[in-house]
């Protein structure tokens, strides 16, 4: 395990709260992240192998990580608490002939959006139908905030979000969600 | 504002995509003439009424989606993914 | 508390009398109530004048009770808080409101530029096109002063506006746009089929044109049934009201987009919201309940003020409790004005006549007759009499013989009613004329919507519910909720309509506006028509008829007729202009929301941003990335830190941060296959290992993009692109490997924030890297040579390492997971302390590299061909790949094209410039004899003169040592230079070893 320094792209922001209590932003930490893609022509195999679900905008859940679809025979394998290492290796190794993995537990942050008024903040800014007659836990989506690429993953009814972001845009992206979370 | 219903996505704005041109030229062989690849880059039909267009998810999936559009009205007939063979209505408008 | 002489003792459903407010208009105070619009409040207090006109700077009161308003035009708020053109009638009262009158000098009741009156014969239709036209010099200096000057519509702050805006989505089964009886008919019946419904009222509160007090609904006064109807509403939690919101754009695909005037009524926005929101909607299905709007009557002289339409009187009176005079006068052409006449009469305001238009009484004016009213039948107004203010109106009959002036304060004027039909003809569905009403009504529907009431051509109340009711189910079914039990529509009496009279011009030689807010009379029309405009489209833009603010809401039919008459044919025949959105005027603050100043778009920062912060970095925009541009020290000038990083690069060793660089990780059996097919060179002989310098080209031929790609293992490739084009090369990779060559077994995607990356170059490097990562990796010739590529360990940290070189030094690059990159600059800057390790910006890699002759962004032009860059040997003709055939046209190998030199500047003095053109004698320079331009430039450290990169037409062959000119006519400069080897620095490339 590396000893060195490591750096967010938040730095050491973690939180912000509404004044009105309406909205919860949480920087969630030590989550391990990559992208799989199937072989071409061994997409089924490899779900099957990995217990994963295909279907778009359904996340699937293992008992060690969750399985967001982002194309076909493509998906985002997220655990928490993972080491992104071991993580990766763990993967690359279970779907050996099958598929390839990129590590991307670095390439993104994850930002968990919450409180009574979470759906309200995210038409802020998402052109997405969060409405829940049509999502619910589980949903899962890529798409755009505040001109900015986001992965969402709905992980509960109440509801929350978690927004997986570009590093590079953490701050700006971070800007306009506490911005626009404020009125909460 | 287009609504365009990505394969993979299901329905999105038109923002999320960027429009990529005629999606009824295809890429001739390798070995074919020069002729055969300015019409490709070059030569386009410019309907008033029904196109096969690309039109790139790259604010989401990342698709190029297949997208039949009519020029005049916006309306979309069809869409799906590259291999897609899509149905294009015959009738055109007048031009 | 002053009294407010034109207010009522009673009544006024939209006013709270126990909040009484202070507001200025004009510098003088004024009392209100909470609830009041600053007209409502300004005709309680008795103020007529609220406005001059636009070209005339003719006198204007209101004449509307919203948002078509063309008159009561002022400036809101004061500061960075102006707002120019602002409509009184759409103005919420609040404690301490600041309006002022607009358009005139120096003061509202006398205005200079009234003079213009005089003149008006000359300022008719066209006046723009034809007064200002010669001498052309006048354009500038004289014409465009004096437009200015006088045709200013209000002055917008010249401060940043500290309003906040922003923007917000919704989706619904059914829209419904209007909050009238038929549209609260249609949501409470499309509500209660659990459909997902949302409701928008521009006003503060619904109810639309109904009467709370004289219309009754289910058998309650329809004040208390709107009350009820929103509360039921308000309780079904798949409706949403959403009021104060103006619905502007109807566009493709059922998106609509509207504008909540969020915090507008309050006198500061409370902390963190927003002053409006911009909606955008998409909506399954739209019922459009927009209503009517009035027209007014056009006889001489009809924009005094005092002359109001007869529907706005009755809703100043009944939300407002104001009436803005004791003596009124009615002029109609049908049955609505009676509404306004009985409401008058009970509320104590003397009623002079009211003049009919048509010749026989229907039911409603028998009804005034039989309450006591004077009506007249066959009388049409002839003229206003009056100053600043209406005192009186002559009549006439329909024959135009003078029958008799009355005295009066207020004359309410009904010219007929337009169905607002302006969002269903942004959808592109024309409106059709309908006779009986006349009016134009919607048309067979183009979008996914229908329309309801007064907007449909509906005027009764009973009908309006039962169309609404109707409506709101439809559209609920079409959007695909369950339907069971229908329900029945609200009830309400119905009353006998008695036809409307068609007068489009009251006989007369005056000034008859029909656009009041553009100044354009009856007699506008008719010239312009004389003149050979004859298409609607052309006379509105000659005239500039509907063309305001208002966009024709009151003046459009009106200006049809006048044009069909004087063509001498039917209404249909002319037709109408179609609507554009926006409906009503929208701040541009709110289409910009949060993208403005530095949020206009979003920026990137690498993982090493606050390292570069600390050594106190100038930062450069690349596309949306921050980059160290230079790091000054204290009493540098900026060429003096530039060559200083520079030189020290080349004389002990620098570090750079390349982290932006588009990286692109690429995975699958076919991989070398599909990167040969994508660049000119060959890929599939490369070892794992190792590292290649790449081009692509686009489909025409063209070079693309550049960069260097590693394969890290059979089937993994590691590719980097330039900054800029990073998104380009993805979406063309996808595109290949989707549409072009689906059965290819690669897979990618990008990598460029997972690892970030520094170069670190200079004679020094290799003692610092050894240092920096503990000796985990070994950096001799042998063990990592040039193009070489290791994967190691530091510290338990993944690290990829790459000899590849952009300033022609021994050079590495390195890069690790972003999390570490903060981490590994702090290792290599303190290995670097004991070796003079400077840290360099974009503008010194730029001089190491034009130093070298290496290519970038600015050779990069989209015009240039693989051969123009020196490149047409890497050109592989062994394998096909993508632009091959159309760079091999003659044209793209022709000899005489402008292919890359280097370029010297020779003399003592003066400079080279980017852009500058080459030609062989500066006494002959012009875009004939121009061979060439310079593309980029630096004052060279390494060779101690200027020197640039360029294209020229015969390229080195042709010109190598000649001594030719680069001109830059912008600056009247001309340079004398010599032609040589884009290498001007160790050509050998001796230095890469270190």
């Amino acid at each position: 395990m590396a000893d060195l320094q490591t750096a967010a792209p938040l730095g050491e922001v973690s939180e912000f709260s509404a004044d009105g209590g309406g909205a919860v932003l949480q920087v969630r930490p030590d989550f391990a992240m990559v992208q799989v893609f199937a072989k071409t022509g061994k997409a089924g195999e490899l779900a099957q192998k990995l217990d994963i679900v295909s279907d778009p905008g359904k996340a699937g859940d293992t008992s060690s990580f969750a399985a967001l679809p982002l194309s076909p025979g493509q998906w985002m394998l997220i655990a928490d608490n993972a080491n992104a290492n071991t993580f990766g290796q763990e993967i690359t190794e279970q779907i050996s002939g099958l598929g390839y993995v990129s590590e991307q537990s670095d390439a993104r942050i994850c930002i968990r959006v919450s409180g009574p008024n979470a759906r309200d903040l995210m038409a802020r800014g998402c052109r997405l139908d969060l409405h829940p007659s049509v999502t619910a836990k589980g949903f899962c989506a890529q798409t755009q905030m505040a001109q900015v690429g986001v992965l969402i993953h709905q992980v509960s009814d109440e509801p929350a979000y978690d927004l997986y972001v570009y590093a590079g845009f953490a701050r700006s992206f971070w800007h306009w969600l506490t911005e626009t979370a404020a009125q909460f | 504002m287009h609504q365009i219903d990505c394969p993979w996505c299901g329905v999105r704005d038109e923002a999320e995509f960027q429009y990529q041109g005629d999606a009824s030229v295809t890429r001739p062989d390798p070995d074919a003439g020069e002729d055969d690849f300015f019409s490709y880059v070059y030569v386009r039909d410019n309907p008033k009424g029904w196109h096969t267009e690309w039109w790139h998810h790259n604010g989401g999936c990342r698709q190029w989606v297949k997208v039949v559009r009519n020029t005049a009205t916006h309306e979309i007939h069809a869409t799906g993914l590259p291999r897609d063979g899509l149905p294009v209505p015959q009738a055109r408008l007048k031009p | 508390m002053t009294r407010q002489v034109n207010r009522l003792d009673a009544g006024g459903a939209w006013i709270d009398r126990d909040q009484p407010l202070k507001f200025k208009f004009d510098g003088r105070i004024y009392p209100g109530f909470a609830g009041d619009t600053l007209a409502s409040a300004l005709i309680a207090n008795g103020v007529k004048l609220m406005g001059r006109s636009f070209k005339y700077h003719r006198p204007r009161g209101v004449l509307t009770a919203g948002s078509e308003e063309p008159n009561a035009l002022v400036e809101l708020r004061t500061g960075a808080y102006r707002e120019p053109n602002t409509r009184a009638t759409m103005v919420e009262l609040f404690d301490g409101l600041i309006a002022t009158s607009q358009n005139r000098s120096p003061s509202l009741k006398f205005d200079l530029m009234a003079v213009n009156q005089l003149f008006g014969r000359f300022l008719t239709a066209g006046f723009y096109y034809k007064t200002f036209m010669w001498p052309a010099s006048f354009w500038e200096s004289v014409y465009e002063k004096i437009i200015r000057r006088s045709a200013g519509l209000g002055r917008a702050a010249t401060a940043e506006d500290p309003d906040i805006y922003e923007h917000a989505h919704a989706h619904c089964d059914v829209l419904i746009v209007g909050g009238g009886p038929a549209g609260l008919a249609a949501a409470l019946s499309a509500g209660k089929t659990g459909a997902r419904v949302i409701l928008v009222e521009e006003q503060p509160n619904a109810g639309g044109a109904v009467s709370p007090t004289r219309d009754e609904i289910d058998g309650i006064a329809a004040g208390a049934w709107v009350a009820q109807a929103i509360s039921e509403l308000d309780a079904h939690e798949n409706v949403t009201v959403m009021t104060r919101t103006t619905l502007f754009g109807y566009y493709d695909h059922n998106v609509l987009a509207a504008l909540e005037r969020v915090t507008d009524h309050l006198r500061a926005a409370p902390d963190h919201q927003p002053r409006q929101r911009l909606w955008t909607i998409r909506a399954k299905q739209v019922v459009l309940a927009c209503g009517s709007h009035e027209r007014m009557l056009t006889f001489d002289n009809n924009d005094l003020p005092g002359v109001i339409l007869s529907g706005a009187v009755r809703k100043f009176a009944e939300r407002f409790g104001a009436i803005p005079g004791r003596r009124v006068a009615i002029c109609t052409n049908n049955d609505d004005a009676y509404e306004t006449a009985h409401l008058l009469k009970v509320a104590g305001i003397e009623i002079v006549l009211v003049a009919d238009a048509r010749s026989t009484l229907g039911p409603a004016g028998q009804q005034a007759l039989a309450a006591g009213i004077r009506v007249e039948t066959g009388i049409l107004p002839a003229y206003a009499h009056g100053m600043q203010r209406v005192s009186g109106v002559s009549l006439q009959n329909i024959d135009g013989n003078f029958t008799e002036k009355v005295a009066c304060d207020l004359l309410a004027v009904s010219g007929g009613f337009s169905p607002d039909v302006n969002l269903a003809s942004q959808t592109g569905a024309a409106p059709v004329w309908r006779d009986d009403i006349l009016g134009f009504v919607p048309t067979k529907p183009v979008a996914r919507e229908r329309s309801a009431g007064a907007g449909n051509g509906v005027f009764d109340l009973r009908n309006c519910l039962i169309e609404g009711h109707a409506a709101g189910l439809e559209a609920a079914k079409t959007a695909g909720a369950k339907v069971g039990r229908k329900g029945s529509a609200p009830k309400a009496v119905s009353r006998e309509i008695t036809a409307p009279v068609a007068v489009w011009r009251c006989p007369g030689k005056g000034k008859a506006f029909v656009d009041f807010q553009n100044d354009v009379t009856a007699k506008d029309i008719q010239l312009a028509h004389q003149e050979g405009y004859v298409s609607v489209e052309h006379v509105k833009r000659y005239t500039t008829l509907g063309m305001s603010t208002d966009q024709g809401k009151i003046s459009n039919v009106n200006g049809i007729a006048l044009l069909a008459k004087a063509r001498g044919q039917d209404i249909p025949e002319v037709g109408t202009t179609r609507f554009r959105p926006p409906y009503s005027p929208v701040a541009i603050g709110a289409f910009a929301g949060h993208e403005r100043g530095k949020n206009f778009q979003p920026t990137r920062r690498t993982a090493m941003h606050e390292c570069h912060e600390k050594l106190g970095a100038v930062f450069i925009e690349a596309g949306q990335w921050l980059r160290p541009q230079y790091y000054p020290q204290p009493g540098e000038t900026v060429m003096e830190t530039i060559w200083r990083e520079a030189d020290q690069v080349r004389k002990t060793a620098g570090i750079c941060d390349v982290s932006t660089l588009g990286k692109i990780e690429i995975f699958g059996t076919d991989s070398a296959e599909f990167l040969n097919r994508l660049y000119i060179n060959g890929w599939k002989m490369l070892a794992p290992g190792k590292a290649r310098y790449g081009l692509m080209l686009r489909e025409d031929g063209h070079v693309f993009d550049d960069g260097t790609t590693s394969r890290l293992a059979d089937d993994h490739f590691f590719m980097t692109t330039t900054t800029a084009n990073a998104a380009g090369v993805l979406a063309h990779m996808e595109r290949a490997s989707q549409v072009l060559w689906p059965d290819l077994d690669v897979h990618f995607c990008s990598a460029t924030e997972q690892w970030c990356g520094v170069a670190v170059a200079g004679p020094n490097t290799r003692k610092i890297l050894g240092n920096a990562f503990g000796y985990a990796i070994d950096l001799a010739d042998d063990a990592l040579p040039f193009m070489g590529v290791r994967t190691f360990q530091w510290r338990g940290v993944t690290a990829r390492i790459f000899r590849i070189s952009f300033s022609g030094e021994l050079a590495f690059e390195v890069n690790v997971p972003w999390r570490f990159g903060a981490a590994m600059w702090d290792a290599i800057w303190a290995a670097g302390q004991d070796h003079e390790l400077v840290p360099y910006g974009t503008e010194a890699l730029n001089v190491l590299r034009i130093e070298k002759g290496h290519v970038a962004g600015n050779e990069l032009d989209g015009r240039t061909t693989a051969a123009d860059m020196g490149l047409g040997r890497m050109m592989s003709t062994k394998k096909p790949f993508v632009g091959q055939k159309m760079a091999g046209r003659v044209g793209m190998t022709a000899p005489d094209r402008a292919t890359l030199v280097g370029i010297k500047l020779v003399q003592e003095t003066g400079r080279l410039r980017g852009g500058a053109h080459l030609v062989l004698d500066k006494n002959d320079a012009n875009a004939e004899t121009s061979l060439g331009w310079i593309s980029s430039v630096t004052d060279s450290p390494g060779l101690g003169c200027w020197i640039g990169l360029g294209y020229l037409k015969g390229g080195l062959p042709a010109h190598e040592g000649a001594r030719i000119h680069a001109v830059f006519p912008m600056y009247d400069e001309a340079v004398e230079v010599e032609i040589c080897s884009p290498h001007f620095f160790d050509p050998d490339g001796e230095r890469l070893n270190g």
